[in-house]
């Protein structure tokens, strides 16, 4: 990154082994080990389960099988990252949380790295970035819990504001 | 929320039905549980009908809205009276579009989902004719 350009940053987060997008930095607030979601009945296939978190209990799901790049999973879930969203501006903030192999790992983005959105993530992603030659679709946290999507993928403020 | 409630147990899955939307149950005894069971439907734990009840599912009850002369068998089937439960919305993500879940209650420490006799029927009628 050349000093005179503007640079953000993003968490990348990687599961399945070739699955990888980013989000917004404030909206991601905490890690839980090994999480325990109850099983919810007639959920749909990216439905891991309620997860209890800070006395309430937020929905825990697979992003890779919302999207489609990977199939509903089959293992334990390794780490949950609960995230925070609004359904429109000046609503309040709510919480969920995605299912994840590995750690988060935080980067330094510039506008010189924009790339296309692949396909499947469209419906979710707000811009994308190639990362080490993979393009790297950044995720409105909203959307991702939204029940639908279609509606929810015209552009409005949907990540909460940074907290200070 | 207050009323007559009945929580009814199949495995992992836990539903709460209004009272009313549950007949009288009855037990299976050791005679029945080897038996086709015809008449006689269990749920596997995404609601969906198994295609034998498993031994464990010996309390039986019609629900009200499902098919004529079929019983429902459970693992555990409680009758919560004059009960104060409190609802919490279902988040969105974990909504399936055709499900009768929308809701859950929290009932010793976990959640047990709130729907109407003749939605999970219809939704475990649907599933059958569907698989």
């Amino acid at each position: 990154v050349k000093s005179d350009q503007v640079t953000a940053s993003a968490r990348i987060v990687r599961d399945r082994g070739n699955v990888q997008f980013a989000l917004p930095p404030h909206t991601t607030l905490e890690i839980v080990e090994h999480p325990r979601a109850a099983r919810v009945p007639a959920a749909p296939a990216h439905a891991i389960g309620l997860l209890e978190w800070q006395g309430r209990r937020i929905a825990l799901i697979d992003a890779a099988a919302l999207v489609g790049v990977a199939g509903a999973r089959t293992h334990a879930v390794r780490y949950a990252l609960v995230l925070a969203f609004q359904c429109a501006a000046g609503a309040a903030i709510e919480h969920g949380a995605i299912a994840l192999d590995e750690l988060p790992e935080t980067v330094d983005v510039d506008d010189a790295s924009a790339c296309d959105v692949p396909a499947e993530w469209r419906a979710l992603a707000i811009s994308c970035f190639a990362c080490e030659g993979t393009a790297t679709p950044i995720i409105d946290t909203a959307r991702l819990f939204a029940a639908d999507r279609a509606a929810t993928s015209s552009p409005r403020p949907t990540t909460p504001s940074p907290r200070p | 929320m207050r009323g007559n409630y009945v929580m009814l147990r199949a495995g992992g899955l836990r539903l709460v039905l209004p009272q009313e939307d549950v007949g009288a149950a009855h037990y299976l005894d050791g005679a029945t549980v080897e038996d086709d069971c015809a008449g006689y439907e269990a749920l596997s734990e995404d609601m969906k009908p198994m295609p034998k009840r498993p031994r464990e599912r010996f309390i039986a009850c019609e629900l009200r809205g499902g098919p004529e002369g079929v019983a429902w068998c459970w693992d555990e089937l409680r009758v919560l009276i004059d009960v104060e439960l409190a609802a919490f919305p279902l988040p969105e993500a974990l909504q399936g579009a055709d499900s009768p879940i929308r809701s859950y209650v929290e009932l010793d420490g976990a959640p047990a989902f709130l729907s109407s006799a003749a939605d999970v029927c219809r939704y475990a009628v649907a599933a059958e004719l569907g698989s």
